[in-house]
């Protein structure tokens, strides 16, 4: 799946983590096309400013953290 | 208290299934007409409400014909595998009787089966109170 929409934003985001987490840890940044736009203190935020600088296009929101959030789903109509 | 109640007929071998819209978020839509330009449709999915899921879940040939693009990626853990990618989106959820949660973040997901399009996760509910009346066979979320 990497290879695909947001591929070169999230490699953006690993390779800039260290740096993003000395600035705006706890924060979310908003990477469009291999590029940090911005960081914003909430996740509605930086969604707002995606579609307004980008409009129905893919764009990256990441909370920027050591630790990633993993979603769980126990029902085994989940296919992945 | 907005709200909807449904009679499932076989409630406890079909599962608490709904028919819900899927559509853009109402921020989406309004930056889209600001600019003039098409408005992504909204979809009739059936869906199962799974108080099992952390997060709200369509398949990815729902999202193909609402037309939206992702806004994140996120891992996720299931019982058969851990730490898939998923794209994540932002969108509307309509229930029954008009009850709409505006802003929900939908992850894309192959889901087995034909029938089922769409969960409902804990994302969604943790806005409202759930009630499952097994005897009467109904369902109801009050927001």
């Amino acid at each position: 799946m990497r290879a695909d929409l947001l591929k070169k934003d999230l490699d953006y985001f690993e390779s800039k983590l260290g740096e993003l987490l000395g600035k705006s840890k706890g924060e979310y940044a908003l990477i469009h096309e291999g590029q940090l736009i911005d960081t914003f203190k909430s996740k509605e935020d930086a969604i707002k400013r995606g579609y307004e600088l980008f409009g129905n296009s893919p764009f990256l929101v990441k909370m920027i953290s050591e630790v990633e959030d993993i979603l769980n789903f126990t029902s085994n109509l989940l296919a992945s | 208290m907005p709200s909807f109640t449904t009679q499932i007929a076989n409630l406890y071998k079909s599962g608490p299934i709904i028919e819900v819209l899927i559509s853009p978020s109402r921020l989406l839509v309004q930056m889209l007409k600001d600019k003039n330009q098409p408005i992504p449709q909204s979809v009739k999915v059936l869906a199962m409400i799974d108080t099992g899921a952390t997060s709200t879940v369509v398949r990815s040939d729902i999202i193909e014909k609402i037309e939206i693009n992702p806004i994140g990626v996120v891992k996720i853990n299931t019982p058969s595998s851990v730490g898939v990618e998923c794209y994540q989106y932002q969108a509307a959820v309509v229930f029954p009787n008009n009850l709409a949660i505006e802003t929900a973040d939908l992850i894309a997901a192959p889901l087995q089966g034909q029938h089922i399009q769409c969960l409902i996760g804990r994302d969604i509910l943790k806005h409202g109170v759930l009630i499952y009346n097994g005897y009467a066979q109904i369902v109801t979320f009050n927001v």
